[in-house]
Formats: structure tokens, C-alpha cells, sequence
């Protein structure tokens, strides 16, 4: 008993200490952010403001588009995730449960092209979009993230998709279901924890995605907010109290929607009693 | 619940295309020529001031409409290439000069010798701004902003350390210097940003040296000159014997927080640390301390270019022509841009902002960076070089002769 | 004789036939029923991923003018030859190496570690999960000039002005200015940054562990050290292969930590493969050289991966 006590409290004391250090940062660009308008990066670094106001909020907020580019992220993030997680299951699935001839092969080279760097890409993509008259579309942006982020999304849900035994499926293919059947009704209900993840991590990697949203959506008034947040910084000098704050706003729909589908990820025993 | 997601995500693509397609079908409504204008100009008086510019051009022009676009700087390059390469260019942009070599010889811009009146406005412009669009025998361009660094001086500290004159020459700054820098309270007088060429140069130009030939074709003679490797040396012994904070190689505080945070009673900065930057100190302005090349320093801002393949070149070309008339010009100094051509200098009115005077003067004094369309490679190759000289890695000598040899090389 | 054997030859080529007509319809079944589910990603992948893959390696192999966006003329192995005749090749080879070991193993080490004490956590475990979560979304930009602060050098940056005021170290280390501290302020970097998204994955792998296992295995007197090496390690083995593939792959791709905190340096025996890449083309624009690059280094990661699975398999037997 005393054993596990002290366990208990060695475990909550480093996760005490990681937060500390994991909150640092924050504390940084939030007391930063409390200054007015400082082009300098506070030096000594400041971790708790002097004084506590919102001036710079409200600035970021009417500043650059700031709002309007912050309800274009919405939209086309929302979206964006939303279409990207239905690939990703159906494409994930045909991967791990079902088997065809090269399955294997033609998994592997999704892998391989994971593995080499796509800076260069952008010109072959530029090329492609504006062929399939993709460009300055969210549909266009979003087959876009789909496509590139396809190979590792799979790769992500098809492990999760592995784990579960093949009994399970003979159960209910015995009682007359297909394998659309099993996808929808069995595998995804029980996938929770593994999509409500993967939810998130897509959900945050559109929503912070800078370069491709910059080159393919040419209206400004449908820019998204990287943008936003980009277009604060100056030539020579930068508002950092300003951007620091525009950078806190433009995370909090991310935290929001971890704090929303983290309840998903219930704690264990999620396959106990299926089989029964 | 399968038909909900469906039916949802059915909504979501039917709102995105109906707003996907909603803006762009206004203007092809319209019997107007549309030219697209890239900028980088900041929110607020600058990006206001330039706006009301393009709209009396769009009121003096009524077949022409200006597609003027804001662009964040990270990324720029990319998007350019991608444009480019894409078939996606715009007509003008307002560019950094430091592109201009590049962007010139890779094809991208669109000659301007051949342009109507171009005579008239390569004489109006300022000589040494307009060399950096001199690239290969032609014009690519003509400046459109123009700005200089120079010595900053933080006076309360000068005051509170009883410094009452301020150095004019490169040796008076070394004897105030010594007295009162202590590296060991981590006490300096002034600081270098860096050791790129924005930085290095100024220093190395006024103390006479140089790192290529006038016509840019040669560094060796040059860069491994005695001029250069004395002025390599002093430099280093300037950070050797504590005068000059770390900054130099990267330590921090680097030179801008320091001079901001008022802890360098000399910084070389540009008139943005005027206008933008609000310190609780007051600030006075002098010339670079000179040396045996004078007082020299560098030049920076931006040109304005066409791009070969824009398919409205006259258009364009008008667009240019009134961004230099002197209305358009002194409307953008109202914002602090300093203008570019002459007979708008003469009219400026710098009574509200009398240290602009002085930036005016400096600019008469400098020259500009390596229009050479590796500049950058050459720039991030000395900037290790120099870095090497400065820590006491290498000698003067040895390194700067072997790096006459490769920027020879990158210069071809 | 030779009429029944030959007949009989026709016997087996004709079963031979069918079975493989039956095979190759079950083949095409099967690829029939899988088409619905896999069609999109493979169209998607094909357009952005696949064509501009196979469009760099082909302009690897010749000169490319990036504006004009035409192969020139054919040179072959020559961008190949500069690359491994070249210096910052191996600097910055030698530099992605050290920063993907550390990174990754960190990684992985406090992701688990972390997942697992938050998974026993039986209060605020939402805080926790978020707080840890941070480091992961706030920009790159800011966290790295936050490094560069606190690892200042002389007395006054943080780091050094903790350490000397617990007497560990003598005297203020310039932690940017040496190859060997620089190095290791850019791995702590990548871990800190990092942990927070495999300590994510790893929670949702922990949540598939049934509870039953873990009270069968207190009831046998199994210590908490015990139980983490004898059920959890191996049953997170899959996320585990996952994370080291992806891990890799991502600590390769870095480049914006070695711009902002060491910024190269110093004189540039910092910088990693990605910064070399990054550079080449977009300050280069030398895009033809880049793509040889870029395939050096895919087919890096490729080997590393093919050796972490051997190693890994190695270790189970």
C-alpha cells in the first residue's frame, strides 16, 4: 500500500514538473503579450505580466483581417478534417482488413513516399492545382491536405485497425453483415480513442498550416489565419506583443477541440466483453 | 448517424464552392484592364496612404484597376517562384532589392531601357538606388523605396556616463569605447547585428576597404586587399578587446533587443527604429563614424518590377510611372517611406521629422550590396568567413584570400 | 503411350488454367471490393504526392530551369557526385543524425513515461493532457527564440544563471557558440517539442490495454516497474514501430529550430540535411540539385527505418 502511495506521488510530481516547463512559454508569450506594443522580445525574459489588459487582444482581433480570416480557418479547417477523416477510415480499413493481391507493395510505397522530403514538391503541385482549376478553392486547398497527408493518416488508423481480432469480424459476418457493415457498425465505434486522436492532430496540423494556404488561396478576403498572424510581422521591426497575442487567440480553437474530443479517449478495456 | 456525416459533409462542400466561386465572378464583369500589384507594405498609414495612391490612379486611369495585394514576408520567395513557374506571376511588385539580381538573370522580369519616357525617370531616380536594378547591362526595374542605416545615439546614456561629445571618426569611437566598455559586467558601448553584409559593411566600406570590384565582376584585388584585411583585423580586435557586444556571432542580447532595451549607448540601425519604436530614452542621429573610406554606408528597400510574362505590360508600365510622380511619392512620405526620385526629395517636408535630414545625407554616401544573382550564396559564405575572422579561427589574410578566390567564382 | 501422356499433359495444363483463372478472379474480387475504400486516397495520393515524387527524381537528373519550368539538358549523376563530394554533405549528415537519435528516443522514452503517469493520474488527468499538449501548438518561431534566450551565454541567461547558482558548473557555458552544447540545446528542443504529440498517441494505445491485465498482474504481486516492462511495452509494440518510422521521418524534416536558434551556426556547423535542401532551392533556386537531395535523403531515412525494424525484430527474439 505504502509502496503504492509513493509511486502515486513520484508520478504526480513529474507530471508536475513536465508542465511547469511545458507552461514556460506560454507564460512568456502571455506576459509579452500584455505589454504595450513592444517591438522587442522582453530581455531578461518576463514570465508574469505587471499588469493585466487586453488592449492587445482586441487589437489583434480588428487588425489584418484578423477575424474575418479567423472564420475562414474555421470553415475551411473544419471541413478540411472532416473530409480527411472519411478518407483516411476507408483508406485505413482497405489497408489492414482487407486483403487484395499487392496490398502489401502498394502500402510500402506509400510509406517510401513519407520518407522524402517535399519542399520541391510545390511546383508540380502548383502545376497540377491550377490544371484541375483547384486554385483559390477550399475544395481544391482541402483535396490538397488530403493528398499529401494521406500516406501517414493511413499508416496511423491502419495500426490501430490491425489490433482487432479477426474473430470479432467472423462474428458478424456470420450474423449477415458485409464488410461495409463491419467498417461502420464494429470497427469505427471501437476505433474511438484512435479517432478522437487522429482527429485532433489533424484538426491542429491544418489549422497552423502556413505555405500551401498562402500560394493556392489568391482572394484576400478568403485567406486563412496563419496568414493573419504573418501579416503582423513587419519588415524590419515586429509587434511582438501584438503577434504574441494574435498567436494565443489563434489557439484556442485547437485546445478547444482537444479539451471536446479528449473525453473520447476513455480510459481502457474497450475490446473487453465485445466478443461475449 | 451515416447519413447525418454525409448530409453534413454535403453541406460543408456545397457552402465552400458557393463561396469559392462568389468573389471572383465580380470582376470579370467589368470592361477594365486588371493588373495584380504584390506588396509588402505594413498595416496602418503605410498600407492606408498607399491605398488612396492607387485609388487616384484607378480615378485618373478609368480603363485600368489595380489588383494591389498584401503579401506576409516568410514565404515570399516561394510563392514567387511559384507563380512564376506556375504561369501565375502578377504584372508589378514592389520587391526587395536584394532579389533583383537573381529574379533579373533567372528571366523573371521584364526589361524597362525599352518602356516609354524610361529616360526620364532613370534620370529623376536617386543614382544609388537605382544601380541596384542595373543588372547585365540592362534596367529591371526602378526604385520605389529606399532606406539607409546609420548612428543612433541613446543620449540619456551617454548623459548619465558624461560622454558629451559624439565621435565623428572611427578612432574617437574606439577611444570612448574602451573607457567605457567592461565586457565583465557585460557593459558594451556599441555592437555589430551580425556578420553579414547588411551589417559588416558600412564598417568595412568607412574603414576603407571593400569586398568586390566597382563593375562586380571580381572580389580578388578586392576582398583580399590590404584595405579589407586591415579593416577585417580591427574589427575583430574591436570584439577581441570587449568593445563590441557578442552579438556579433550570435550572442545574446542580439543588437536590436539590446539597443530597444536601451542598453547600447551606439547602435547603427535604420529610421525604422525611429518611427516605429517608441523608447523611453531620447535618440539623436549622426553620420557613420568615418574612417579612411569616409563615412559610408549601405543601402536597402525596394524596386518596382514587371514580370516578363505579364500579358498587360503598357498598363502596367502607367502604374509605375505615377507610383514615381512626385504626388504619389510625397503621399507615401507622409507614411515614412523616403522617396526615391529627386524632385520629390526636394520637396519634402522634413520639419516634423528633422533626423530624416540626416538619413537623406547618409544615403548620398552609400553604395549597395552585389547585385549579382548569387548574392545571397555570397552573403551566407562571408558571413562564416567572417565569423571565423572575428572568433581568431582563421587570419585575416589566410581567409580572406581564399574567399576572393570562391566569391570570384560565384561572381562569374 | 505418347497420345495418353500428351492428353493427360493437357488434363493438368487445362486444371493448371482454371486455377489460375480462379485466382486471378479472386485477385481482381478482391481488388473489386477493396476499390470503394481505398480509390480516393490512391487518386489523391497519385495527383500530390506520387507525380511530383517521380517529377523531382527525374529533374534530379538534369539541368532545370525553375522559372521557365523545363528539364534542360540530361547530366546525370553529376548533382549525385557534387553532393557526396561536398563538405556540408556530411556536416550536416553527421548533425541530422545526432538530432534524430536523441529526438527520437527522447521522444519516445518521455512520451510513454508521461502517457503512462497520466494514464494511472486519477485526478486531473484533462489538465495534465492539455498542459503537456502545449509545447506541441505554440509556434516554432516563438519557442525558438526562447531557447536561444535561456541558453544564452554569460551569466545572465537563464540556464547558465540557474546552474551556477547550484554550483554545478564553474563557469557560464556559451551554449550557442560550441558545436557540442549547440547540438544539444537543438535535441532538447525537438524532444520538448515533440513529447507532447507521442505522449498523445501513446495514451490512445494505452486505452486498447485491457484493465483485466494489469489486476491479474497486481494480484500476482507485479510492481508497478514490473507491469510497465512485462505488459505495457510490449502490448504498445505496434505504436511503438509506428512512432520510430514517423518520428524519424518528422526529425529529419526539421529545419526552422536550426534557423532560429543557432541560426547555422556557429559558422554553420549546426545546420541539419533539411536546412542544406531548403536552401539550395529556395535560396539557390537550384531545384535540380535540390531533388538529388532530397532523394539522398529519402533514401537515408529509408535505410534507417529498414534498420529500426531489424533491430526491433532482432530484440523480441
Amino acid at each position: 500500500m505504502k509502496q503504492k502511495k509513493l509511486t502515486e506521488a513520484f508520478g504526480y510530481l513529474g507530471l508536475v514538473l513536465f508542465s511547469i516547463v511545458a507552461v514556460i512559454p506560454f507564460l512568456y508569450m502571455f506576459s509579452t503579450s500584455m505589454l504595450e506594443s513592444s517591438f522587442v522580445i522582453p530581455y531578461p525574459p518576463k514570465l508574469f505580466p505587471t499588469r493585466i489588459n487586453f488592449d492587445n487582444y482586441i487589437l489583434a482581433w480588428n487588425g489584418n483581417h484578423f477575424g474575418r480570416y479567423f472564420a475562414n480557418s474555421l470553415i475551411v479547417v473544419t471541413l478540411s478534417t472532416t473530409f480527411i477523416m472519411i478518407i483516411s477510415c476507408l483508406s485505413a480499413y482497405g489497408f489492414s482488413r482487407l486483403k487484395f493481391p499487392g496490398r502489401d507493395l502498394l502500402f510500402g510505397l506509400f510509406l517510401f513516399s513519407m520518407m522524402i522530403p517535399s519542399v520541391t514538391n510545390i511546383t508540380p503541385i502548383f502545376t497540377i492545382m491550377k490544371s484541375l482549376k483547384l486554385i483559390d478553392s477550399y475544395f481544391g486547398l482541402t483535396l490538397l491536405y488530403t493528398g499529401i497527408s494521406i500516406a501517414s493518416n493511413t499508416y496511423f488508423l491502419r495500426n490501430f485497425f490491425l489490433l482487432f481480432p479477426h474473430e470479432l469480424e467472423e462474428a458478424m459476418t456470420i450474423d449477415g453483415g458485409t464488410k461495409w457493415t463491419c467498417f461502420v457498425h464494429l470497427l469505427l465505434p471501437l476505433s474511438k480513442p484512435a479517432l478522437a486522436t487522429f482527429g485532433i492532430l489533424t484538426f491542429a496540423n491544418n489549422w497552423e498550416e502556413f505555405l500551401y494556404a498562402l500560394i493556392f488561396i489568391k482572394t484576400e478576403s478568403k485567406r486563412t489565419l496563419p496568414i493573419a498572424i504573418k501579416l503582423f510581422e513587419g519588415q524590419f521591426v515586429s509587434n511582438w506583443s501584438l503577434i504574441f497575442a494574435a498567436s494565443l487567440i489563434a489557439v484556442v480553437p485547437i485546445l478547444i477541440i482537444y479539451i471536446t474530443f479528449q473525453k473520447y479517449l476513455i480510459k481502457g478495456g474497450s475490446l473487453d466483453g465485445t466478443i461475449k | 448517424m451515416k447519413k447525418l456525416l454525409i448530409v453534413f459533409v454535403v453541406f460543408l462542400m456545397v457552402c465552400s464552392t458557393i463561396f469559392a466561386n462568389g468573389v471572383s465572378e465580380e470582376t470579370t464583369k467589368d470592361q477594365r484592364v486588371e493588373i495584380l500589384f504584390w506588396h509588402t507594405f505594413s498595416e496602418g498609414a503605410e498600407l492606408d496612404n498607399f491605398n488612396e495612391v492607387v485609388k487616384q490612379f484607378e480615378v485618373e486611369n478609368p480603363m485600368i484597376k489595380v489588383n494591389s495585394v498584401r503579401m506576409p514576408y516568410e514565404g515570399l520567395q516561394q510563392q514567387v517562384i511559384t507563380a512564376v513557374a506556375g504561369g501565375s506571376a502578377p504584372d508589378v511588385m514592389r520587391m526587395d532589392i536584394i532579389w533583383m539580381g537573381k529574379m533579373a538573370s533567372m528571366g523573371a522580369l521584364a526589361s524597362l531601357d525599352e518602356m516609354e519616357e524610361f529616360d526620364k525617370y532613370k534620370e529623376n531616380a536617386l543614382p544609388v538606388p537605382l544601380s541596384t536594378n542595373f543588372i547585365k547591362d540592362h534596367y529591371y526595374g526602378l526604385p520605389l523605396g529606399t532606406n539607409t542605416t546609420l548612428a543612433i545615439w541613446n543620449k540619456d546614456l551617454l548623459k548619465e556616463n558624461n560622454i558629451t561629445y559624439i565621435p565623428k571618426t572611427i578612432d574617437e569611437l574606439e577611444k570612448v569605447a574602451k573607457e567605457y566598455s567592461n565586457p565583465e559586467e557585460e557593459k558594451y558601448f556599441f555592437t555589430i547585428g551580425g556578420t553579414y553584409c547588411w551589417t559588416m559593411l558600412p564598417w568595412i566600406w568607412s574603414l576603407g576597404g571593400d569586398i568586390s570590384s566597382p563593375d562586380f565582376t571580381r572580389a580578388t584585388g578586392y576582398l583580399d586587399s590590404p584595405q579589407t584585411i586591415a579593416a577585417l583585423k580591427r574589427i575583430a580586435s574591436w570584439y577581441q578587446a570587449g568593445l563590441i557586444s557578442p552579438a556579433i556571432i550570435g550572442g545574446q542580447p542580439d543588437a536590436w533587443t539590446a539597443a530597444s532595451s536601451g542598453l547600447l549607448p551606439l547602435t547603427i540601425e535604420g529610421p525604422w527604429f525611429i518611427t516605429k519604436v517608441d523608447t523611453p530614452f531620447e535618440r539623436e542621429v549622426s553620420l557613420i563614424p568615418s574612417g579612411k573610406g569616409g563615412s559610408k554606408s549601405i543601402v536597402g528597400g525596394e524596386d518596382l518590377v514587371l514580370f516578363k510574362d505579364s500579358k498587360h505590360p503598357k498598363e502596367a508600365w502607367k502604374f509605375v510611372q505615377y507610383l514615381l510622380s512626385d504626388k504619389a511619392q510625397l503621399k507615401m512620405a507622409e507614411a515614412g517611406m523616403i522617396p526615391t526620385t529627386k524632385t520629390a526629395i526636394e520637396k519634402l517636408d522634413t520639419s516634423e521629422t528633422p533626423f530624416l535630414d540626416t538619413f537623406i545625407k547618409q544615403l548620398e554616401s552609400t553604395k549597395i550590396r552585389i547585385p549579382s544573382k548569387n548574392f545571397t550564396e555570397i552573403d551566407n559564405y562571408l558571413i562564416v568567413v567572417f565569423e571565423k575572422i572575428i572568433r581568431g579561427e582563421l587570419s585575416a589574410e589566410d581567409a580572406l584570400t581564399e574567399a576572393a578566390i570562391k566569391v570570384d567564382e560565384l561572381l562569374k | 503411350m505418347r497420345r495418353v501422356s500428351f492428353g493427360f499433359s493437357l488434363c493438368i495444363t487445362r486444371k493448371e488454367k482454371k486455377m489460375k483463372i480462379l485466382k486471378k478472379s479472386k485477385g481482381l474480387d478482391q481488388w473489386v471490393q477493396a476499390l470503394p475504400y481505398i480509390l480516393p486516397s490512391l487518386i489523391l495520393i497519385s495527383l500530390f504526392v506520387i507525380y511530383p515524387l517521380l517529377k523531382n527524381i527525374k529533374i534530379s537528373f538534369f539541368n532545370y530551369d525553375i522559372l521557365q519550368n523545363k528539364t534542360l539538358d540530361f547530366i546525370g549523376f553529376k548533382n549525385y557526385k557534387t553532393l557526396f563530394n561536398s563538405n556540408e554533405f556530411f556536416i550536416s549528415l553527421r548533425n541530422s543524425i545526432i538530432y534524430t537519435f536523441f529526438t527520437v528516443l527522447g521522444q519516445l522514452f518521455f512520451g510513454l513515461l508521461l502517457a503512462n503517469l497520466i494514464n494511472n493520474a486519477r485526478k486531473n488527468q484533462t489538465f495534465f493532457k492539455v498542459v503537456t499538449y502545449l509545447p506541441v501548438v505554440t509556434s516554432w518561431v516563438v519557442i525558438s527564440l526562447l531557447f536561444r534566450n535561456i541558453f544564452s551565454a554569460g551569466k545572465s541567461g537563464l540556464v547558465n544563471y540557474f546552474l551556477l547558482s547550484i554550483h554545478l558548473i564553474p563557469n557560464p557555458i556559451s551554449w550557442l557558440q560550441n558545436v557540442g552544447t549547440a547540438n544539444f540545446v537543438l535535441c532538447l528542443f525537438g524532444i520538448w517539442k515533440g513529447v507532447g504529440w507521442t505522449m498523445l498517441i501513446y495514451f490512445a494505445a494505452l486505452q486498447g490495454i485491457s484493465k483485466t491485465l494489469y489486476e491479474a498482474a497486481v494480484i500476482d504481486g507485479a510492481s508497478s516497474v514490473q507491469r510497465f516492462y512485462k505488459i505495457t511495452l510490449p502490448l504498445v509494440k505496434n505504436t511503438t514501430l509506428y512512432l520510430l518510422t514517423v518520428l524519424t521521418i518528422g526529425s529529419f524534416g526539421a529545419y526552422i529550430h536550426v534557423m532560429m536558434i543557432t541560426k547555422g551556426g556557429p559558422m554553420g556547423q549546426t545546420r541539419e540535411l533539411m536546412n542544406m535542401v531548403y536552401d539550395t532551392a529556395f535560396i539557390s533556386w537550384n531545384f535540380s540539385y535540390a531533388s538529388a537531395q532530397a532523394v539522398i535523403m529519402g533514401l537515408i531515412i529509408f535505410l534507417l527505418s529498414f534498420v529500426q525494424r531489424k533491430i526491433t525484430r532482432e530484440m523480441e527474439n
